[in-house]
């Protein structure tokens, strides 16, 4: 008994040594641990987004043709300098993004806002008309270009028929060759399939807005529009941000229904800056141009993301 | 002994050639390549590159006779449609996923061998037994269309640019079917009818559109070269910009102005539905508009002719069997590709899609002969006044420079842009994608 304190004190150390290696193990587990259950998402990005938008500024950098191999070869800044410089295309195809880009936008918002609103409200059916009006979020593009160019069709079209029949117009429309008509031709359709997303949205958002809020407003003496911009609308912002800057990117994106229903034309009134990418790079083969002019959009919507989240403040309590 | 054809020089013998084949040829035979091999079960893989309600039956249905001539090989059939095909011909040879034999046009042949794409064919070619069939000047031509002067693909399906028009509304108004360019004018006005939605003509403005009016323009002009001696196109003189200026002049007056807007299907069911009185396209189309209208209604004629009966033509690219250098099974993937190219599968295909025949045993069979179409194609080829012009398919990137000019094409539809200023565009795209090719070529 009497070496006991003596073998206590020399397990201590000993203890001591052990403790530290165990924790000197857990902490390296620790280290490693969470990189490695980073790793096959870390594997993923790199593969699939990584690689893929390192290629294309790669490539903005080449002349690149499939067809033309003879041609082939590093270009330096030369694309760029035709795209900014001499590319009338460019400029046009741009302004007309820009253009889609606020038309739908705008009028998803303004439409998807007031859908909300009604489908907020109680009323008979409303479980009804809730499914219906979302329905056409689930469309494709391709299915809604079909629908719509039925629809506009000079000869067989409804849209037509109907406006001839109740006297509004004496000769049929040429909704998607008439240069006045066809940009809010193309723009009408996407607003059918665009406008949900908001209504979903916003009315997930209004749901959330506690009612004793409305309640404090009308005992304050607002009416429902002073208790929509004071109450609604502050409440909603970061919704509005958010939904308007991820509809922003997605219609600038937009190849799908252009493409199909009037292929950038007539004349590149509907081209916008990804379908002309699309032309440069897969109808034309000039991969290395169709590169640059990627390049060049992926720059303007992120610049346009980082300003708008800025300037709207986003989830920041004003 | 030298015949008639062998006087022709170029790729523009070949189309002759194979329609003086066509129109005289020997008696029709079962031929085929029917072939049982003892290897082992491979399975191969074919691309349709027009694919559709019409035509996928037809290669389904090859394929089946094919596989009971060969139980060993499966051929799998992956159908494309045309406005999509070449872009995806071409992603698969960047991409080296590749299909073992597909059917493109030799327009796109020398694209796809300059991204080294395709397997060279001569020697199968040289031992296979239905060499003879095939009109030499014909193989001739394709060879013609590559550097190496390899073959890269042998020819299923011959066509002819067509103008289509309404037989019976042109007898009921007492008019000249539209056999001369002047006549051509004078029906497109006399059959416009736009306060009931009918129009004398229907103008292809969408995909497609450049190379119909390149079409229309060489006939039309006269002109009988591609490129002048110093290399440049001849779609840039004066008597090119004169008949642009012509034919656009129809646009949303003798014809709708929905048209800006028609690629192939649009134009079709214009025609077949009796909104338009003419249309433009290839004899591929012809047994459409006979189901649609019936024989009786229905006119087909080559592109008119020149005051003074001379016909100038653009020649039209044949349909080919081409093998890819990526495939794992070359012996099976040849078999494929020459049993389409034997007589019994020729004339079934060509019969069910009413274009011709590019083999001689084919030639003298009765469908040749009861498809007006076709039978007023060879006629016009037969003539000594007729001129064959080659585009210049050996560029690689001329069927891209033709898509480049479809915009610019609607622009002019809309007043954008003159017809000076498209044609002078068009021609400078063309001298250079030349000039690049022949420095890159040099011998």
């Amino acid at each position: 008994m009497r070496n006991q304190p003596a073998a206590a004190t020399a397990s201590r150390p000993q203890a001591r040594a052990a403790d530290l290696t165990v924790r000197r193990r857990a902490g390296r587990r620790r280290s490693w641990l969470p990189y490695l259950t980073l790793l096959p998402a870390s594997v993923l990005i790199a593969s699939f987004v990584v690689f893929p938008v390192a290629t294309v500024f790669y490539y903005s950098l080449q002349q690149y043709d499939v067809t033309r191999p003879y041609l082939n070869g590093f270009v330096g800044l030369d694309n760029f300098r035709q795209v900014l410089t001499s590319d009338d295309v460019f400029r046009t195809s741009l302004a007309v993004s820009v253009k889609w880009v606020g038309s739908e936008v705008v009028g998803q918002l303004v439409l998807g806002m007031i859908l909300a609103l009604v489908l907020n409200s109680a009323f008979r059916g409303r479980g009804l008309a809730r499914s219906l009006l979302f329905s056409p979020w689930a469309v494709s593009g391709v299915v809604v270009t079909t629908m719509w160019k039925l629809l506009y069709n000079p000869f067989t079209g409804m849209l037509d028929t109907v406006l001839t029949r109740v006297g509004l117009i004496h000769a049929p429309i040429q909704w998607l060759s008439d240069l006045d008509t066809v940009f809010g031709a193309v723009v009408a359709a996407e607003l059918w399939r665009g406008v949900p997303f908001f209504a979903i949205v916003l009315l997930a958002a209004l749901q959330g807005i506690p009612t004793d809020l409305y309640e404090a407003a009308a005992v304050d003496g607002a009416g429902r529009w002073q208790a929509f911009t004071r109450v609604t609308l502050p409440l909603l912002k970061d919704a509005i941000i958010l939904a308007t800057l991820l509809r922003g990117v997605w219609e600038f994106n937009n190849v799908d229904l252009i493409y199909t229903m009037t292929a950038g034309g007539p004349g590149d009134l509907t081209t916008t800056l990804p379908l002309y990418v699309v032309n440069q790079a897969i109808r034309y083969h000039n991969f290395g141009y169709g590169s640059a002019l990627s390049v060049v959009a992926f720059a303007v919507l992120l610049l346009f993301a980082v300003l708008y989240l800025r300037l709207g403040r986003f989830g920041r309590d004003d | 002994m030298r015949t008639p054809l062998s006087k022709l020089r170029g790729p523009a013998a070949a189309l002759l050639a194979m329609l003086a084949v066509a129109c005289g040829g020997g008696a029709s035979s079962g031929g085929g390549s029917a072939s049982t091999a003892s290897a082992a079960p491979v399975t191969i893989t074919f691309w349709d590159t027009n694919a559709g309600p019409d035509r996928t039956p037809v290669w389904q249905e090859l394929i089946k006779r094919f596989q009971a001539a060969n139980p060993n090989i499966t051929v799998e059939y992956t159908g494309i449609p045309i406005a999509q095909q070449l872009q995806k011909l071409q992603a698969a040879i960047a991409s080296g996923a590749v299909p073992d034999v597909a059917n493109p046009l030799t327009s796109q042949l020398s694209g796809m061998v300059a991204q080294d794409g395709l397997l060279p064919l001569d020697k199968q070619f040289n031992g296979w037994s239905g060499k003879g069939d095939i009109p030499a000047p014909l193989i001739t031509s394709i060879r013609a269309l590559v550097p190496d002067k390899k073959l890269y693909a042998i020819p299923i399906s011959g066509n002819m640019t067509t103008l289509y028009y309404r037989k019976d509304w042109i007898a009921q108004k007492g008019l000249k079917p539209p056999t001369t360019w002047d006549d051509f004018y004078t029906d497109v006005n006399a059959l416009n009818d736009p306060a009931h939605n009918v129009y004398g003509f229907g103008f292809r403005g969408a995909t497609g559109s450049a190379s119909q009016l390149e079409n229309w323009v060489f006939s039309e002009a006269g002109l009988t070269t591609y490129f002048d001696s110093k290399g440049n196109a001849s779609i840039g003189s004066q008597a090119a910009i004169s008949v642009i200026q012509r034919a656009v002049g129809l646009y949303g007056k003798q014809t709708s102005k929905d048209d800006i807007t028609h690629g192939f299907p649009e134009m079709v069911s214009e025609f077949d539905s009796g909104h338009a009185a003419m249309i433009m396209h290839n004899l591929g189309s012809y047994p459409q508009h006979i189901t649609a209208l019936g024989k009786d209604a229905v006119g087909a004629v080559t592109l008119p002719a020149l005051s003074g009966g001379k016909h100038v033509l653009l020649n039209s690219p044949n349909i080919s069997a081409m093998v890819f250098k990526g495939t794992k099974h070359a012996d099976a993937a040849w078999k494929f590709a020459a049993f389409l190219a034997a007589p019994d599968s020729v004339s079934y295909f060509n019969e069910k899609i009413g274009q011709i025949p590019p083999n001689e045993k084919v030639a003298s069979a009765q469908w040749v002969k009861d498809n007006a179409g076709i039978q007023n194609a060879l006629a016009t080829q037969k003539q000594s006044n007729t001129t064959l012009v080659n585009p210049p398919w050996i560029l690689p990137d001329y069927s891209a420079i033709e898509s480049q000019m479809e915009p610019s094409l609607q622009k002019m539809l809309l007043g954008q842009v003159t017809p000076s200023q498209f044609a002078s565009d068009l021609a400078g795209k063309l001298a250079t994608s030349k000039r690049q090719y022949d420095q890159a070529h040099k011998p």
